[in-house]
C-alpha cells in the first residue's frame, strides 16, 4: 500500500481541477450567450413591414452608390436633413460636466472651462441629451453600441483588449455603402473596428494612459486641414485626453478644465468654420462622449457616473433650416427652470437611429434604440411619423428573432399576412402565460395599435394637418419604441440548459471529489496513529475527535462567506465580510492561546517539536552520530513519552507572549490595511488612507514608496540569507534582488517626476529590465536550490544503524529535511519578487499596502510555524487563503470591474498586445491571493528551536512516516484552495441561477462571477506552481539522497 | 446542598432581573426621556450602562457572599472596556473622532455584560477566569450564570454586526446601534439558556467532583 497513496491522491486532485476548470467554462459559455443578431446588412427589407421579411429577396450589392441613395430616400419617402457629419468623441467625458446633474448647473469652474459649449447650448442652437450608456463602460463596447445601436453580450468586456473590426450592420458601414467618404482622427480602436473605411487618418493609441496632452495634440493638428478641405462626408474626431486626465487624478484633477477648454476650444473652432464655409452642405455636429467616469477615473461598471454620457447634437449650422424657430418648441416641455436649456435623457444607442434617420441611411439591423423625437420636431408631419414607423418595423424584427418561439408575434404575423383585423388574434393568445410571452403580448398590443392608428390617420386625413390627431399616432409609436427598445437591450436571451446544467454539475463533482480526498488524507493521517504521537507544545491534547472551536468557526466561515454572496450589498461590500471572518480567525485563536497553561506543559517538552533540518544540517557528523546512538536507546523503549525538562515560568510566559504576539500584529495590520481603501460600492467616497495620501502631501506619499521599497527589499534578502549567508547562489540571488530594486526605485523617481509629460523610452526599457530580472532570480532559485541546499550528513549513519529500519528511517529524514529547506528557500525568493514586481506595477498608493501584506504573510507564517503542531494542516492553508482574500480588497479591489488597474497595465509595453496588457492587469488585481499562495511553500518548513533531541526519537517511532509526510504538507497545499473555492464557486453559481432576473444580475453578480473565474484561474495557477515546485524538489532531493548514499557504500 | 438551591434560586433570580435592567436600560427608561439607541446612541447607552452596572453589581454581590468576592471589579472592567473598544476597532468599527464616543460607551456596555459579573464572582484569579472564558467549562450555577449570557452577548454583537454593511440604508444600521441590539439579544438569550440549564439539567450544573 506504501507506493501509490500519493500519487493516487495526486492524479484524482489533477483530474478534479481540471473538471472544476472544465465545469466553469460550460457555465460561462452558457449563462453569458452571445445575443441572438441579425446579420448581414440592411437594405429594403426596412421599408416593408416586418411580416413580409422575405418577399424582397432581389440582391443590391451590384448597385451603385448614388443609386442607393437615391433608392433610399424614395423608397423611405424621408428626405435626408444633413448630408454632411462630424463626430466628435470626448473619451470619458461625464454629461454631468456640461449639463449639470439633476437641473442643477455642471459645477462653476467646468461651466468657466466650456464658454463656447454652454453659449450654443443656451442660444438653442444645440440640443444636448444625458445619454446613459449600458455598462461595461469602456471605449470599445461603447464605440459598438455608438455606431450599431446594438448592446453587446456581458462577455464583450472580456475582449475589450482585442478589439476587432465591427462586423454587423452599423453606421459607418451604411455611409460607406452609400458613398461617404471619411476621415479618422483620434482613438486607433475606430481603425480597428472599422478597416479599410477611412481615406485619412491619424490613429493615436490609447496605450499610454500618461500621455495627457500630446494624444490630442495629435487630432488637432490636422483639424484645420480637414476643415478646410471639402472631400469629406464624415469626420470622425476621438480625443482620448480627458479620459487619460480622468485615470490619472479623477474627476477633480487640476488637469480636468484645461482639459474642458481645450476641448471647448475645438467645438468652437468647428462650429465657427461651419458657420462661415459658403459651402452649401448642412452638416451635423455630434459631441458625444463614449462612456463617464468615477469620482476616482475609473469606468467599466454600471454606476451614473460611469454611464452618464454625453450625447450633444449642435444644429445650428443647418442653414437651410435654421434651428431658431425648433428650440422654443422643445424648451417649452423640458426646460427647467434652473437652466438654460433643457435637460433631455436617453440611451446611448438612441443616437444610432436618430443619425439614420437624419442622414438618410436604413436604420441597422441590430440597433435597439430610439430615435431622439426632439430632434425631428421641425419636420412635415407624414415624415416624422414615417421616421416612426420605420423605427418601429426596425424594433419589431429584432423582437421577433429575440423570441422566435413567441406565439403573439407570429400570431401577428400571421395576421398580417392573411387579413389586417388581427386584434381576435392578440386575445386568442393571450392565455399562454410565461413572463417573456406576457411582455411579448403587451408590446404586441402597443405595435399593433401604433400601426392602425397611423394607417388611419394615413386614410382619413393624409394632406391635412391635425395636430391632436398627430400627437396621438405619435404617442402611440413612442408608447411601443420605448418599453421595446428597453427590453431589447435588457437582454432577456434564452440561455443555453444543456451547458449550464452540466457545467453546474462538473464543478460540483469537482468539489465533491476534493472534499471527499481532503477527508481521505485526514483519516488516513489519524487511523496510522500520527496525530497521537504530535504532542503540543504548551496545550493538553483534545482528546477524541472533537474539532476545537476554531475549526468549527473556520468551516462555518467557508460557508457564511459562500451564502453571503446571495446578498448583492454583501457582494458589493464583500471585503467587510473577509475582513470581519479573518478577525474573528484571529480572535478565535487569541483565545485558544489564551488556554495555554504553564502548570500543563510541565508533563511534555518544547522539545517535541518536529524534524528541525537546520540544526541537523549544522551538526558536525560526530554530534549526530551521538545523537543517534543515545536515541536508539531511547527507541527501544517501548514508553512512547519521553520525560524531559520541564519548562520553567520564565518561559512558558515568554513563549506565549511570542505566540499572542503575531496574532496581535495580525489584527493591527488587517485593520490598516482595511482603511486603506475604502473599497466596495456604498461608501467609496468616505475617508480613507489611499485617498489621504493622493490628496496630501506627495512628499509623504513618495517617501511611503520608497520605505516600502526597501523595506520588502532588505527584509527578502534578509530572508534569502539566512540561515546560509556564504551560499554563492544566494549571494548572487540577493545581488539580483538588490539590483531589481534600484531600477524599480529609478523608474518610480522618473514616473513621478515625469507626471503627465512625453511619453519616454526610459521607463518602459527600465522595466522590462525589472521583469527580466525579477524571472531570473525566480527561475534561478526554482532551478538550483534544491541541488545546493545541504542535506544532513548521511556517512556516519551507515555503521550506527544495521538494520533495515534505520536506513530507511535516515533515507526519510533526509528527504524530509531537504524538501522542507529546498521549498523555504525557493519560496522565499518568489515571494520577495513577486512583491517586488507588485510594487513597479501597483499604483503608488498601494506600496504600503504591498509591504504590509508582505509583513502580514511573514507574521502569519511564523505564527502557523511556531503552533503547527496544534492546528490541522488544513486550519493553516485556510488561513493563508482567507489572508489571501482579504488582502485583495486592501488593494483597492472591488467586485466591480471599475477598480481594474488599467492603467498598470500597460507598464513595460510599447505596443499594444492583448496577452500581455491582459496578463499584466491580471498579475495587478490578483496580487495578494497570489502572494499568499506562494506563502504556502514557506510554512512547511519548521520553526528553529534549540532541543532537538526527541526530534529523532519522533521520528524513529512514525510508522510510514515519509508518505504521509508527503500527503499532509504535499498535497494539502494543493487540494484545499481548490476544494475552498470549489464550495464558494458551486454557491455562488447556484445563486447567479437563481438570480438570473434580480435587478442586479448584470451590474452586481455578472461581475463578481467573472472575478470568480478570475479567483479560479489565480487559485489553480498557484496550486500549479506549488505542485510543480514540490515535486521537482522532491526528485531532486531523492536523487541527491540516493547519489549520497550510492557514495557511503 | 441547601447552598445549592439557595445559589439556584439566586442564579434564577439575578437571571430574570439582569435581564429586566438591560431592557429597562435600553429600551424603556430611555423612552422616558424621549431617547432612542437610534437617534441618541451615546446617551441610551449612557443610561442602560448606569442600570445594568448598578443591578449587576447589586445581584451578583449578593450571590457572591456565598462565594469569594473580588475587589478589583472596577480596575477589571475598564481593562475589559479597553479590549472590548480595541477589539471593535480592530473588526472594523470607524476610526473617526465623532464615533469615538459610541464605540466607547458600546465597549462599556460589552463590558458590564460580559466582564463585570465575572469580575465580581471570579476576582484575580487567572485559573478561573480562563476555565469560563477561555475554555468556556463553568463549574458550578454562577460560572454558569457568568458564561452562557457573557458568550451570548459576545456572539450577539458578532451576529448583529453582518446588517451593517447592507445598503437597506436604515438608521439601525448605523454603529453601534445593530451590535448594541444584537448583544442585548443575545445575552437575554444566554439567560434563558442558563435558567433552563439550571432547572432542567442539575447534575451538569453542579462543580465537578475531580
Amino acid at each position: 500500500m506504501a507506493g501509490g497513496v500519493c500519487e493516487r491522491v495526486a492524479a484524482i486532485s489533477l483530474i478534479a481541477v481540471l473538471l472544476q476548470l472544465a465545469g466553469l467554462t460550460l457555465f460561462v459559455l452558457g449563462f453569458f450567450p452571445v445575443k441572438p443578431a441579425l446579420m448581414g446588412i440592411r437594405y429594403v427589407y426596412m421599408y416593408v413591414l416586418p411580416f413580409r421579411l422575405f418577399s424582397f429577396s432581389f440582391s443590391h450589392n451590384y448597385l451603385s452608390s448614388l443609386f442607393l441613395c437615391g433608392f433610399f430616400q424614395e423608397v423611405s419617402g424621408i428626405t435626408p436633413q444633413y448630408d454632411r457629419l462630424i463626430i466628435m468623441v470626448v473619451d470619458g467625458l461625464p454629461a454631468e460636466f456640461v449639463l449639470g446633474r439633476g437641473g442643477q448647473l455642471p459645477p462653476t469652474e467646468m461651466l468657466m472651462a466650456m464658454p463656447y459649449t454652454q453659449k450654443l447650448l443656451t442660444s438653442g442652437r444645440a440640443l444636448g441629451f444625458h445619454a446613459k450608456a449600458a455598462p461595461p463602460t469602456v471605449t470599445m463596447p461603447r464605440l459598438k453600441a455608438m455606431t450599431s445601436g446594438a448592446i453587446a453580450g456581458f462577455l464583450d468586456v472580456a475582449f475589450n483588449f482585442n478589439t476587432q473590426a465591427l462586423l454587423g450592420d452599423n453606421l459607418i458601414s451604411q455611409l460607406a455603402r452609400a458613398g461617404w467618404q471619411m476621415v479618422m482622427l483620434g482613438d486607433e480602436t475606430w481603425l480597428r473596428l472599422f478597416p479599410n473605411t477611412f481615406m485619412r487618418h491619424d490613429g493615436v493609441s490609447s496605450f499610454f494612459v500618461k500621455d495627457t496632452v500630446q494624444v490630442d495634440h495629435n487630432v488637432s493638428r490636422h483639424l484645420d486641414a480637414e476643415l478646410a478641405a471639402t472631400d469629406w462626408d464624415l469626420l470622425v474626431l476621438h480625443y482620448l485626453g480627458l479620459d487619460h486626465v480622468g485615470h490619472l487624478g479623477g474627476r477633480s484633477s487640476p488637469l480636468m478644465p484645461r482639459k474642458l477648454k481645450e476641448m471647448d476650444a475645438v467645438v468652437q473652432k468647428i462650429h465657427q468654420s461651419l458657420t462661415a464655409s459658403t459651402a452649401s452642405r448642412n452638416t451635423l455636429l455630434l459631441v458625444g462622449s463614449d462612456h463617464g467616469m468615477t469620482d476616482g477615473g475609473n469606468h467599466g461598471g454600471a454606476s451614473y457616473q460611469e454611464t452618464d454620457s454625453l450625447a450633444l447634437f449642435i444644429l445650428g449650422t443647418d442653414k437651410l433650416n435654421p434651428s431658431c424657430d425648433l428650440h422654443p418648441q422643445i424648451l417649452s416641455h423640458n426646460q427647467h427652470p434652473n437652466m438654460g436649456f433643457s435637460i433631455l435623457t436617453s440611451y446611448q444607442v438612441d443616437m444610432v437611429p436618430t443619425l439614420a434617420l437624419q442622414l438618410g441611411v436604413p436604420i441597422p439591423k441590430n440597433s435597439v434604440g430610439v430615435m431622439l423625437a426632439p430632434l425631428f420636431v421641425t419636420l412635415p408631419y407624414n415624415e416624422q411619423l414615417r421616421m416612426l414607423e420605420l423605427n418601429a418595423w426596425q424594433l419589431f424584427r429584432l423582437l421577433q428573432v429575440r423570441s422566435p418561439r413567441s406565439l403573439c408575434i407570429t400570431s401577428l404575423c400571421s395576421a398580417k399576412l392573411g387579413s389586417s383585423a388581427h386584434s381576435h388574434h392578440f386575445k386568442s393568445a393571450q392565455y399562454w402565460g410565461g413572463e417573456n410571452e406576457k411582455g411579448d403580448q403587451e408590446l404586441c398590443a402597443l405595435f399593433g395599435r401604433a400601426i392602425e392608428l397611423h394607417e388611419s390617420w394615413r386614410h382619413n386625413n393624409f394632406s391635412e394637418v391635425r395636430q391632436s390627431e398627430f400627437e396621438s399616432v405619435h404617442q402611440a409609436y413612442l408608447a411601443f419604441l420605448k418599453p421595446a427598445s428597453e427590453r431589447l437591450a435588457r437582454g432577456t436571451t434564452e440561455k443555453n440548459t444543456v451547458f449550464l446544467i452540466s457545467g453546474f454539475a462538473l464543478m460540483l463533482f469537482s468539489t465533491i471529489v476534493l472534499i471527499w480526498t481532503l477527508f481521505f488524507i485526514n483519516n488516513f493521517m489519524s487511523s496510522s496513529g500520527v496525530k497521537e504521537l504530535q504532542p503540543d507544545t504548551l496545550h493538553p491534547r483534545r482528546t477524541g475527535g472533537s474539532a476545537s472551536v476554531e475549526e468549527i468557526f473556520a468551516l462555518g466561515g467557508i460557508f457564511i462567506h459562500a451564502f453571503s454572496l446571495a446578498s448583492s450589498s454583501l457582494v458589493e461590500e464583500e471585503q467587510y465580510t473577509w475582513h470581519f471572518l479573518l478577525s474573528s480567525l484571529s480572535l478565535a485563536f487569541i483565545r485558544q492561546t489564551l488556554q495555554s497553561n504553564p502548570s500543563s506543559c510541565d508533563s511534555k517538552g518544547q522539545d517535541f517539536e518536529m524534524l528541525q533540518p537546520d540544526l541537523l544540517l549544522f551538526q558536525g557528523e560526530k554530534d549526530v552520530n551521538g545523537l543517534l546512538k543515545e536515541t536508539e536507546g531511547d527507541g527501544l523503549n517501548s514508553d512512547f513519552r519521553t520525560p524531559t525538562e520541564s519548562l520553567t515560568h520564565t518561559e512558558f510566559y515568554w513563549t506565549f507572549t511570542l505566540e499572542i504576539f503575531p496574532l496581535l500584529l495580525i489584527l493591527t495590520t488587517g485593520r490598516l490595511l482595511r482603511a486603506w481603501h475604502r473599497s466596495g460600492v456604498n461608501w467609496t467616497y468616505l475617508p480613507d488612507i489611499a485617498k489621504w495620501l493622493d490628496e496630501g502631501n506627495p512628499a509623504i506619499s513618495s517617501t511611503l514608496t520608497y520605505v516600502s521599497l526597501c523595506f520588502v527589499s532588505i527584509v527578502g534578502s534578509g530572508l534569502v540569507l539566512f540561515p546560509l549567508p556564504k551560499q554563492l547562489l544566494r549571494q548572487a540571488i540577493v545581488v539580483c534582488l538588490g539590483v531589481a530594486t534600484i531600477l524599480i526605485s529609478l523608474y518610480k523617481k522618473l514616473a513621478i517626476s515625469g507626471g503627465s509629460v512625453n511619453v519616454d523610452n526610459l521607463p518602459t526599457l527600465i522595466a522590462r529590465v525589472v521583469f527580466g530580472v525579477l524571472s531570473f532570480t525566480s527561475v534561478l532559485a526554482f532551478v538550483c536550490f534544491p541541488w545546493v541546499v545541504p542535506l544532513p550528513p548521511r556517512s556516519a549513519t551507515a555503521q550506527t544503524f544495521v538494520n533495515k529500519t534505520g536506513e530507511q528511517w535516515w533515507d526519510a529524514v533526509v528527504l524530509e529535511a531537504g524538501v522542507q529547506s529546498a521549498l523555504d528557500s525557493i519560496g522565499k525568493v518568489l515571494i520577495s519578487c513577486w512583491c517586488l514586481l507588485q510594487l513597479l506595477l501597483q499604483q503608488s498608493v498601494n506600496a504600503g499596502p504591498v509591504a504590509l501584506l508582505f509583513l502580514q504573510l511573514l507574521i502569519v507564517v511564523h505564527y502557523l510555524r511556531q503552533t503547527r503542531l496544534r492546528h490541522s494542516y488544513w486550519l493553516s492553508v485556510l488561513m493563508l487563503q482567507w489572508m489571501g482574500a482579504s488582502g485583495h480588497f486592501a488593494l483597492g479591489n472591488s467586485n466591480t470591474l471599475a477598480t481594474v488597474d488599467v492603467a498598470g497595465a500597460y507598464i513595460g509595453l510599447s505596443s499594444h498586445s492583448t496577452v500581455l496588457s491582459g496578463l499584466l492587469a491580471f498579475i495587478i488585481t490578483y496580487a495578494s491571493p497570489f502572494l499568499f499562495s506562494l506563502g504556502m511553500l514557506l510554512w512547511t518548513y519548521p520553526l528553529r528551536t534549540k532541543k532537538i533531541k526527541t526530534v529523532v526519537g519522533d521520528y524513529w517511532r512514525r510508522p510510514n512516516f515519509q508518505q504521509k509526510w508527503e500527503l499532509e504538507a504535499l498535497t494539502v497545499p494543493c487540494i484545499l484552495p481548490m476544494a475552498l473555492n470549489g464550495v464558494s464557486l458551486v454557491v455562488f453559481t447556484a445563486i447567479l441561477v437563481a438570480m438570473q432576473n434580480h435587478l442586479f444580475v448584470w451590474s452586481v453578480f455578472s461581475p463578481k462571477y467573472l472575478y470568480f473565474c478570475a479567483a479560479t484561474v489565480c487559485t489553480s495557477l498557484g496550486v500549479l506552481i506549488f505542485a510543480m515546485t514540490s515535486s521537482y524538489v522532491r526528485w531532486v532531493i531523492s536523487q541527491r539522497a540516493y547519489w549520497l548514499s550510492m557514495c557511503t557504500k | 446542598m441547601e447552598d445549592e438551591k439557595l445559589g439556584r434560586a439566586g442564579i434564577v433570580a439575578t437571571q430574570v432581573l439582569c435581564g429586566a435592567a438591560v431592557v429597562a436600560g435600553l429600551k424603556t427608561v430611555p423612552a422616558l426621556w424621549n431617547l432612542h439607541l437610534i437617534t441618541q446612541p451615546v446617551q441610551t447607552l449612557q443610561i442602560a450602562l448606569v442600570l445594568l452596572c448598578f443591578f449587576c453589581c447589586f445581584f451578583f454581590f449578593l450571590l457572591s457572599l456565598f462565594k469569594k468576592c473580588g475587589l478589583s471589579e472596577g480596575l477589571v472592567m475598564s481593562a475589559g472596556t479597553v479590549v472590548a473598544a480595541l477589539v471593535a476597532l480592530a473588526f472594523g468599527a470607524p476610526t473617526s473622532f465623532e464615533f469615538a464616543a459610541r464605540t466607547w460607551h458600546w465597549a462599556c456596555l460589552m463590558s458590564s455584560l460580559t466582564v463585570l459579573p465575572a469580575a465580581i464572582m471570579l476576582g484575580a484569579s487567572w485559573t478561573d477566569w480562563q476555565r469560563v472564558f477561555a475554555f468556556t467549562k463553568p463549574h458550578g450555577g454562577v460560572e454558569l450564570a457568568i458564561c452562557i449570557p457573557a458568550h451570548g452577548a459576545a456572539l450577539g454583537a458578532w451576529v448583529g454586526a453582518w446588517p451593517m454593511p447592507l445598503d437597506w440604508e436604515r438608521p439601525w444600521q448605523e454603529w453601534p446601534v445593530c451590535c448594541t441590539y444584537g448583544a442585548g439579544g443575545g445575552y437575554l438569550l444566554g439567560l434563558v439558556v442558563t435558567v433552563i440549564l439550571c432547572f432542567v439539567n442539575v447534575r451538569n450544573v453542579r462543580p465537578k467532583q475531580d
